[in-house]
């Protein structure tokens, strides 16, 4: 699907110089590990933006995003390519991010780091003038910055599925199949997510 | 047609996926229903709202994250070291410290940047520095480029400080949210310098490294912390 703030779309003859995502994990497999390079440059900026938009926030996407390739890496050698490597990598990012909500709400107390932002209000008013981390550029204007905000209010399930959906491109179907749930459900539940967004959007609905 | 049914379909139709026998009863409801008219409104919006999110840049310094973590993974496991110090010159003066008094807090130096303690993603990755900086007037010593090493342990942070006055400065180096307060300290005689280094365990949650100075009766902390 193409979106705004894509990358500008490869020629054919770059294209044709490119070893494939295949030909690459074989070469990583037996010990080339500048295929594997490759394969990071070629799709980090998805799995980043993927696990960005799950996670809310330009830390977890990028502790999300690592831990992702990492597991890909230790087991390519698992991968059959019946599906693509990007959604592979897709899969396994979700799923980096749902272990990791789940052990927070395992530990539900207060964080030293939440206790060290809250007496740092100081230090983060000294870092204005620098230039932001890179994720933070990501929402320019005030319209994605609600919808993220909002989509990350969103319960896992929903925020899993609006991703998948409106994110990933995948279809109704595509998601059914990856979370093994009926058709119907897929679409009822993504309907109730969009009118959570709008009740969570009430007040910001003129940015649309 | 009822409200409850026809917010159920409101995504179907925007979608334009509502079969005739479905839409013709939906759109006599949406004429006669406000609520609902205006709820078909938004949720089309917000469709096309959510499909124009832009895709967002990876920050430059995931690959080198990426790869520090393959590599610490790959490493066979060494014994865990708590704080590491090395000592430039060889002369080392000794500690004027004592319990004197602490009368003033003095060079408190916010550095920008950022590093990464497991469990937080801040970045300084292997092959990137930063400065502390700049020295506040009356600091007595300046200070390097700050290097980070991971190794299975943890994290390794290393800052050069040269004593730039003509008397001796006692520091200290943590990478903890705390005071650091048990962190060893090391004399540093006027004119010389000294590798300060401090450690902490990978999956800790220390956010900032602390270099804490004391010259006579003035102390001083310099931090160096993750931006937010
Ligand atoms: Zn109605």
């Amino acid at each position: 699907m193409a979106q705004p703030g894509d990358q500008p779309p490869r020629t054919n003859a770059e294209r044709a110089q490119e070893p494939d995502d295949m030909l690459l994990i074989q070469r990583t497999r037996e010990g080339d590990r500048t295929a594997f390079d490759q394969l990071i440059r070629r799709h980090e900026r998805r799995v980043y933006n993927l696990a960005y938009r799950l996670c809310g926030n330009p830390d977890d996407a990028a502790d999300v995003a690592a831990d992702a390739f990492v597991r890909v890496y230790n087991s390519l050698a698992s991968f059959r390519g019946d599906a693509s490597f990007l959604t592979w990598i897709y899969r396994i990012t979700t799923n980096i991010y749902l272990d990791a909500r789940k052990r927070k709400r395992a530990r539900p107390q207060v964080s030293l780091d939440e206790l060290v932002e809250m007496d740092d209000s100081a230090i983060t008013r000294q870092y204005e003038d620098h230039a932001p981390l890179p994720g933070e550029v990501a929402e320019l204007n005030e319209r994605g910055r609600a919808l993220q905000d909002a989509v990350s209010r969103l319960p896992d399930y929903q925020r899993v599925m609006v991703v998948m959906y409106h994110v990933e491109g995948k279809s109704y179907e595509e998601i059914a199949a990856a979370a093994g749930l009926p058709i119907g459900t897929v679409k009822s539940r993504l309907n109730r997510a969009r009118l959570a967004l709008r009740d969570l959007l009430k007040d910001q609905m003129e940015l649309f | 047609m009822k409200c409850d049914r026809a917010l159920e379909l409101v995504s179907a139709y925007c979608e334009g996926g509502l079969g005739v026998a479905l839409s013709v009863p939906f759109e006599a409801h949406l004429a006669g229903c406000d609520g609902c008219r205006a709820a078909a409104d938004d949720v089309a919006r917000l469709h096309r709202g959510l499909s124009a999110l832009p895709l967002v840049s990876a920050p430059d310094a995931l690959r080198v994250e990426i790869w520090r973590r393959i590599d610490v993974a790959e490493r066979p496991a060494v014994p865990a070291r708590r704080f590491v110090w090395r000592l430039g010159p060889a002369r080392i003066a000794v500690a004027a410290a004592g319990a004197a008094l602490i009368v003033a807090l003095a060079g408190r130096t916010v550095l920008p940047g950022a590093f990464r303690s497991a469990g937080w993603s801040h970045w300084l990755t292997g092959g990137q520095t930063a400065r502390l900086q700049p020295q506040a007037s009356g600091v007595p010593f300046a200070a390097g480029a700050i290097s980070l090493q991971t190794d299975k342990a943890g994290v390794t942070l290393s800052v050069p400080v040269t004593n730039t006055s003509k008397s001796p400065v006692v520091f200290s180096a943590s990478v903890a949210q705390g005071d650091g307060d048990d962190a060893p300290t090391v004399t540093v005689p006027p004119g010389m310098s000294a590798v300060l280094s401090a450690s902490v365990a990978d999956g800790s949650n220390a956010t900032r490294l602390n270099v804490r100075w004391k010259q006579g009766p003035v102390t001083g902390v310099a931090e160096y912390s993750p931006r937010r």
